[in-house]
């Protein structure tokens, strides 16, 4: 470690601490002044070295003008980065004013702030409601892959980190602190006057560093939405307004309903008391710093989440589920996608189109599903539907489009046989069927349905196939008809869905 | 004796207004289980409190020693280990309830609880019943450092959120005094699951022990069961003084509202910069205790309008002359009466209460009044010509507050409720306008200004145009 190799280590001066998409790389670079402060946007300090992320961190230091580091980046010469934080960086930045780091990852924060501690803590905070909507974009739009095969993006993610940062924040405003609301960082120019007297800056900084550093799929996004000459817009503040009715949504409203102290704290609306969310093993509790989460089961592509029914941990039970029991030569049309997370989990890279009622990323095609509007088939052989139908208007009709697919379709529920104890209107859901029920409307609609009931003790998946029309039955010569000792017909044998 | 011989059972904890009396009751049993409402446990002695906790024992059966004449203990626990604790430790389990949230760590470090109720309420309806209950019990204390008037609801009110939101901490059962109204027999059956008894208590044990001004009231409004008939005072509470304090707490304190599932104002309305705000940490209150106690506390270093009527109403007192008779306009407390000096007469009028009335220029005859008080009211009211216009015609020199615009730069009026927001000259040019001479102290404290208006003719009024600032009051 760093006072092994007798490097001093300074205060850090500020440190930018907030939820995703709330504005912190914005924040970041205006703090970061050329000759006079730099702040470092997620240099991940304490965790294992990566060689890609200290290129990135050497990237940023050589746009700002610090000297080249003589150092190497070999993966053998330091045991986390933070090692090679200090033998490139710390002589150099000691020069400056100050300097800071940026983080929407915060585990390990207060580890972090023992090592370095700063002067000024700014959070960075924004509606959770928006919050959700941007990230699940952010996601999809970086196409995020990790190479274990132990790291998936989906909405449970999203989900589950945010809820996480919520509650880190929550104890980060146990500290002295400035709040930077992302709605005031770009509707109120008073706000960045706070935020430079805060730091005891002269002027703010005015280029986008920080945000040249990261993937060309998300600087090239963010500065086509904003402008290329890196100037504040306000063209996100509507991002939840935006978002249609449907799964998303509900999930976004759901974490804003659970979170009340967040809104609270920091000046957001609160839902009624009847749409409040309480019991939940992610809410809130009394004391700060009593994190109910832990980062790494966050981290965990198959965490189960909550105890209680979280719909997008269903979501992602049954992609799992689903991802199995697709051949391996299909082409699927998913619907109501809402992340690219089945792509992640089918074999060989099978074609895939994903669909949802809103364009996550520019691959989506946008339909209005849940008003039974489907997308076309294109040349997909397999359409599946996960976590979609609760959501659904009307049923019938939605079946009867899924059948004019004329394509076997792989489906999930919840119905109420296997979900008597919970509120279905809590979860926006708009139809509630039973199991009999819906096996009724899936005949109805012209489809045999294999199902697999409560494969994860509340949500059954189906296999549904088109039934064949029936030509019109030849009429038989009257007769008798003898009774007699002849081979029972044969049932075509049922492909039942595989277990996990 | 080891007090660990004895543990309580359950603490009942709750804002005032909120219920705990009754859930004591309820959890009162003959022979099995005894709450012990207010004792005061680690206080000085206090021989009206340990004598009402005698009360309550030999009320429910306990052969307990009467208190023992002043001088023998130092504290109340003192009598209560001697006399009243062995007795309890006989009993299934006996406990405490408070609303006076004081030294709990010493408490429950002396008295550890098994269990533990938090009572609460929406704090819009507590304030309202906090003022009635003042008004009621017609709250004073002849030494006159005591005072129950609005600012001490306020910040009464205030420290208790503090406390109940810390109590949270520990595993506890709230009881919402609007699910108990509402729907008693749910309710009574959770809080008889919760403590494990065979049944719940029917007798009013504790409710009987108090000031006979407070049972006979709660006794008439309620009879003998639990009714609804205190829900929604806030709703049906007309605009004025008493209904802005409510609010007020309300804005103050989001997180009880949304702790406690009770409607969270919009954020606009919050008062996020207050110091009595609540902190991010629970447990750091920021409100001490005993001065809250004290009438002489001016409370938060801001502009708070119960404690500027605090400081009117000692203004106002400082400044009547012998033989004086008060008629106090639009005072939801009746304060004033008690900060007088002695010889002078003070008119509670209920008319004189009633804001809308008084927003209308509609004002109560002053029948013996000399001096007409008006605090913390005229920045309320949107007709100022029509009132003043009004109080010119008692014909009677009035004494009023008022914070000008202009000693009030930066403040955000609006959110303090106030609905007129002239300077010093406009409000002389009014008052002269109306027919009064004026004299004015300006900008006393936090812009409080103590205004002296005499009604003159409308003639000679116009000759004394020019009086303004000259320190008179």
């Amino acid at each position: 470690m760093s006072e092994k190799q007798n490097i001093t280590r300074t205060e850090m001066g500020v440190a930018v601490m907030g939820l995703m998409r709330t504005g912190t790389t914005l924040v970041a670079d205006l703090l970061t002044n050329r000759g006079k402060s730099l702040v470092l946007s997620e240099p991940d300090l304490l965790s294992k070295y990566d060689p890609t992320l200290a290129a990135r961190m050497r990237q940023l230091a050589k746009d700002f003008g610090l000297p080249a580091p003589t150092a190497t980046l070999e993966a053998g010469n330091y045991t986390r980065n933070i090692d090679h934080f200090d033998a490139s960086f710390m002589a150099e930045l000691k020069q400056l004013d100050f300097w800071g780091v940026k983080y929407v990852n915060m585990v390990g924060w207060r580890r972090l702030f023992e090592i370095y501690r700063p002067r000024k803590i700014v959070l960075c905070v924004r509606d959770l409601r928006a919050v959700t909507v941007s990230a699940l974009e952010l996601v999809n739009r970086m196409r995020l892959v990790f190479a274990d095969n132990k790291h998936r993006r989906d909405e449970a993610w999203v989900f589950s980190r945010i809820c996480y940062s919520v509650h880190e924040l929550m104890a980060l405003r146990t500290l002295p602190h400035l709040v930077v609301r992302y709605e005031d960082l770009v509707g109120n120019p008073a706000t960045l006057e706070r935020l430079r007297e805060h730091v005891g800056l002269e002027t703010l900084g005015t280029e986008r560093l920080n945000l040249m550093i990261e993937r060309a799929s998300r600087s090239q996004w963010e500065l086509t939405k904003h402008g290329k000459a890196g100037e504040i817009s306000d063209k996100a503040l509507d991002r939840f307004a935006r978002e249609p009715e449907g799964p998303i949504r509900q999930m976004a409203e759901r974490i804003w309903r659970m979170m009340g102290e967040y809104n609270v704290a920091f000046g957001y609306d609160v839902p009624p008391p009847a749409q409040r969310i309480r019991r939940h093993d992610f809410a809130s509790r009394v004391m700060p710093n009593d994190n109910p989460i832990n980062y790494v089961d966050t981290e965990t592509w198959n965490w189960r989440g909550p105890t209680q029914l979280e719909p997008v941990f269903g979501r992602r039970r049954a992609r799992i589920l689903v991802s199995r029991n697709i051949g391996k030569h299909a082409k699927i049309l998913d619907l109501g996608s809402g992340s690219t997370a089945l792509r992640r989990l089918l074999p060989n890279e099978l074609p895939i189109v994903l669909s949802d009622n809103a364009a996550r990323s520019p691959e989506f095609i946008v339909s209005d599903i849940y008003r039974g509007n489907l997308p076309p088939a294109e040349n997909a052989t397999l359409v599946t539907a996960i976590g979609v139908l609760e959501y659904v208007d009307d049923v019938r009709r939605f079946l009867k489009q899924l059948r004019a697919y004329n394509l076997p379709i792989l489906l999930t529920y919840y119905p109420t046989d296997d979900n008597e104890d919970i509120d279905r209107d809590s979860y926006g859901w708009r139809n509630a069927l039973s199991r009999n029920e819906l096996m009724r409307a899936f005949l109805a609609a012209g489809f045999i349905a294999n199902p697999r009931w409560a494969f994860d003790g509340r949500q059954s998946a189906f296999r549904l196939r088109p039934k064949p029309v029936a030509a019109r039955p030849t009429r038989k010569p009257r007769g008798k008809r003898i009774a007699g000792r002849g081979n029972k017909p044969v049932m075509p044998r049922r492909k039942i869905l595989e277990p996990v | 004796m080891a007090v660990e011989q004895y543990p309580m059972g359950v603490a009942i904890m709750g804002m005032m207004r909120s219920g705990t009396t009754l859930v004591a009751d309820l959890l009162t049993v003959r022979g099995k289980s005894l709450i012990i409402s207010e004792p005061n446990m680690l206080g000085k002695w206090n021989p009206g409190q340990v004598g009402r906790t005698h009360a309550i024992a030999a009320s429910f059966g306990l052969d307990v020693e009467p208190p023992p004449l002043p001088g023998t203990y130092e504290r109340n626990d003192d009598y209560y280990r001697a006399a009243i604790l062995p007795q309890l430790g006989r009993l299934d389990w006996w406990g405490l309830k408070y609303v006076d949230l004081y030294n709990l760590k010493g408490l429950f470090a002396r008295y550890p609880a098994k269990k533990l109720i938090l009572c609460t309420r929406d704090i819009r309806d507590v304030a309202l019943s906090a003022i009635e209950l003042v008004e009621r019990m017609r709250l004073a204390f002849d030494d006159r450092k005591h005072m129950r008037d609005e600012a001490w609801v306020f910040s009464r009110l205030a420290y208790t959120v503090h406390e109940i939101m810390a109590l949270r901490r520990f595993p506890h059962m709230v009881m919402r005094y609007e699910d108990l109204a509402a729907d008693p027999d749910r309710i009574r059956e959770e809080l008889r699951t919760y403590m494990e008894m065979k049944a719940l208590g029917t007798e009013r044990i504790n409710l009987q022990i108090e000031d006979p001004s407070r049972t006979e009231w709660e006794s008439r409004k309620h009879e003998s069961g639990i009714t609804a008939r205190s829900l929604g005072r806030y709703e049906n509470e007309p605009d004025g003084p008493r209904r802005h304090l409510a609010e007020r707490l309300w804005r103050l304190f989001p997180e009880y509202s949304l702790a406690f599932d009770y409607e969270v104002p919009a954020p606009a309305l919050r008062l996020s910069t207050h110091p009595f705000r609540l902190r991010p940490r629970p447990g750091d209150n920021p409100i001490p205790y005993l001065p809250t106690e004290n009438a002489f506390w001016q409370g938060p270093d801001c502009i708070e309008p119960t404690f500027e009527l605090r400081r009117g109403r000692r203004l106002v007192a400082r400044n009547i002359r012998p033989k004086d008779v008060l008629l106090d306009l639009g005072a939801a407390l009746p304060a004033l009466r008690f900060l007088k000096p002695e010889g002078t007469g003070y008119l509670n009028l209920p008319a004189a209460k009633r804001f809308d009335s008084i927003a209308a220029g509609k004002l109560p005859k002053p029948g013996a009044a000399t001096l007409v008080v008006a605090l913390d009211l005229i920045e309320h009211l949107p007709d100022l010509p029509r009132v003043f216009a009004a109080l010119h015609k008692l014909g009677r020199p009035m004494l009023m507050s008022y914070h000008a615009s202009d000693d009030t730069v930066g403040i955000d009026r609006a959110g303090l409720g106030w609905i007129n927001h002239l300077t010093r000259s406009e409000i002389l040019t009014l008052l002269q306008g109306a027919g009064f001479r004026v004299t004015a102290k300006w900008n006393i404290r936090n812009g409080l200004s103590l205004i002296r208006a005499r009604p003159q003719d409308k003639k000679s009024d116009e000759a004394a145009t020019g009086s303004g600032d000259d320190g008179g009051t």
